[in-house]
């Protein structure tokens, strides 16, 4: 998910433009929200192949957040499906003041929580098991490097599925998908202070999970 | 908002201008706020430098066929939601049932108590029937009569009547349990314990060994078992991968007390145990039962999230008597033929494999069963193990 948007205190002006949307991958001439508007449009006039489009437009993004946020390949998996589906089956309740994946994400966000509260904790053997190096990843690296970013990926990603839903939500939502406070207020519902101080919370929560399996990074 | 909390908000540059300027400010005098700065960003980094996992399949395919499969679902559900209101009214009945019958009999029973002191001890005073302050249950109203002084013999039951002092603890939805029927999935917790060879090199007989050392009798007729199963998928997708993780499963209901069930689940996937990895779950949603057997395991376990054949019900058979365990033909060749034979703690039935039962379909001897096997008890659990085939 190679996004042009990465907000920082040293770089201002790469604040995303569109507070209902979330940043979405640009390529020239794809302004994703038009095109996302008009396969909407074509799906609710009965062209099935338009959302077929949109899930292939959406499907890895959506995987890889859920996959960060349950630490599960079959679940994220699973998600993504049940999630996609109820959007084609909900589609014409989509009005369009939102982008399409924010609406989209929303589905899946409730679905998973839904799901979380109806079960333990997933825990995390399953994504430390299975990830073996097999999955395409975005970086190209000497073996031996992949190695050491792959078990180091697995620490993070351990630590992350040890804080609280509410925590690691956000922190997905901040640093994975790069919301602005206003995208992140809108989708979870929260005022601006709340978002941050519950982000501020979940980064000192991680840098405590972190400061015990990898303490020379902190 | 915290100082430290700008410092978070700071790093995102989500700050107005003056508050930019009161952050820059601390950040240039107090190195406590450089520091946490510092750490705050490499938190952020470390989350972002996660790898990008990309799914690795195409899902349009499975997506828009969705439409069919859920139309399928929703009449599953409508049917199953039927059946658990069928249940239900049984289970009401049965309680009205109880609560109509129970202080009539009670009554009777004091009425006869009354009748037979006084003619015991005719000045004595009659036996004092404290008005309780609220209504009481049938088990304490029992319990009360039996504190009332009767000289002679207890009254018979009457005829036709239900032994209910033999009802099981779990009242009216326990009596439904026994009843010869299945009992709906939501009335009789079943926990599932997936099992994995470390070596492929295990099967049903290692497990065997295992139960006889746990001093479970392996019953070898099955014929009056019954079960079924319920599929409860969202989608197409997450049932088949379940229907092909149990197809070529081993099922073996194991009932016991609960202390030996978790010494079992302990010894099955401890390090030395030639399975790994038990997967536990609650045929309720009772996680926090299943966490307490999950506990007995080493290996993490793995919620079965979108399990799409779940157990519906189950009626064991009759309870063989006498029932006993034995060791293992090879454990037990030294002493001569099955000579170590103890008794019994609980028993398991092979109920074979997980390909031979469909979807809402019935397997086994459907009515073959009696209508008072008396075999669930407050006591034992269920736990139908799930022995998966190692690798091929």
């Amino acid at each position: 998910m190679g996004t042009s948007a990465r907000s920082g205190a040293s770089n201002p002006q790469t604040k995303m433009q569109h507070s209902d949307e979330l940043p979405v991958e640009h390529s020239p001439g794809d302004d994703a929200r038009v095109v996302d508007a008009h396969l909407v449009r074509a799906t609710l006039g009965g062209d099935k192949d338009a959302f077929g489009a949109l899930v292939g437009r959406y499907q890895d993004r959506l995987f890889n957040t859920l996959l960060r946020f349950t630490g599960s390949r079959d679940d994220a998996s699973d998600l993504v499906q049940d999630a996609l589906v109820q959007a084609m089956v909900k589609l014409d309740s989509f009005r369009g003041d939102s982008q399409f994946y924010t609406w989209l994400y929303r589905i899946a966000m409730n679905l998973s929580l839904s799901q979380r509260r109806k079960r333990r904790p997933v825990a995390s053997v399953d994504l430390a098991r299975e990830r073996a190096g097999s999955e395409p990843v975005d970086r190209g690296a000497a073996p031996e490097g992949n190695l050491m970013q792959q078990e180091r990926a697995q620490l993070v990603q351990q630590a992350l599925l040890q804080l609280a839903d509410e925590h690691r939500q956000i922190l997905v939502l901040r640093e994975m998908e790069c919301c602005s406070y206003d995208q992140i207020g809108e989708i979870l519902d929260l005022p601006i202070g709340t978002v941050r101080s519950r982000l501020f919370r979940a980064r000192l929560q991680l840098k405590e999970q972190l400061a015990a399996i990898l303490p020379d990074d902190l | 908002m915290s100082d430290d909390e700008l410092l978070s908000a700071y790093l995102d540059d989500e700050l107005s201008d003056a508050e930019r300027a009161a952050a820059e400010i601390r950040l240039r005098d107090d190195p406590r706020a450089r520091q946490l700065v510092a750490e705050l960003r490499a938190v952020s980094a470390a989350v972002r430098a996660l790898p990008r996992e990309k799914l690795g399949e195409d899902l349009r395919e499975a997506v828009l066929s969705q439409e069919v499969v859920r139309h399928v679902v929703t009449e599953e559900e409508e049917q199953s939601s039927a059946r658990r209101w069928t249940w239900a009214a049984m289970a009401i009945a049965a309680t009205f049932f109880l609560m109509v019958y129970m202080p009539q009999r009670v009554e009777e029973k004091e009425q006869l108590a009354r009748v037979e002191g006084q003619e015991a001890a005719a000045p004595a005073a009659q036996p004092q029937l404290v008005p309780a302050p609220q209504r009481r249950s049938s088990e304490e109203q029992i319990a009360a009569e039996a504190d009332v002084a009767v000289p002679t013999a207890p009254a018979e039951p009457l005829a036709g009547s239900v032994a209910l002092e033999d009802a099981p603890a779990g009242g009216a939805v326990d009596l439904l349990a026994q009843s010869g029927e299945f009992a709906g999935g939501s009335e009789r917790e079943v926990f599932q314990v997936h099992l994995s060879p470390r070596d492929g090199q295990v099967g049903p007989a290692d497990f065997d060994r295992l139960l006889a050392s746990h001093d479970i009798a392996v019953e070898s007729d099955a014929s009056g078992a019954d079960f079924r199963f319920e599929r409860r998928a969202l989608t197409a997708k997450s049932a088949e991968k379940s229907e092909a993780a149990l197809a070529e499963a081993e099922l073996v209901m194991v009932e016991a007390p609960a202390a030996d069930i978790h010494q079992l689940i302990a010894a099955c996937s401890g390090d030395a145990a030639p399975w790994r990895s038990s997967r536990i779950s609650s045929s309720l949603g009772n996680e926090s039962e299943a966490l307490a057997l999950a506990d007995e395991s080493p290996a993490e376990p793995v919620a079965e999230r979108g399990v799409a054949i779940a157990l519906d019900g189950i009626h064991l058979p009759e309870k063989s008597a006498p029932a006993a365990a034995t060791s293992a033909p090879e454990d037990s060749s030294a002493g001569g033929p099955q000579s170590a034979s103890r008794q019994a703690r609980g028993r398991a039935i092979y109920l074979g494999r997980g390909d031979k039962a469909k979807p809402n379909e019935v397997r086994g001897g459907v009515g073959a069963a009696s209508a008072s096997t008396g075999s669930a008890t407050a006591e034992t659990i269920r736990v139908l193990f799930i022995l998966h085939p190692g690798a091929k």
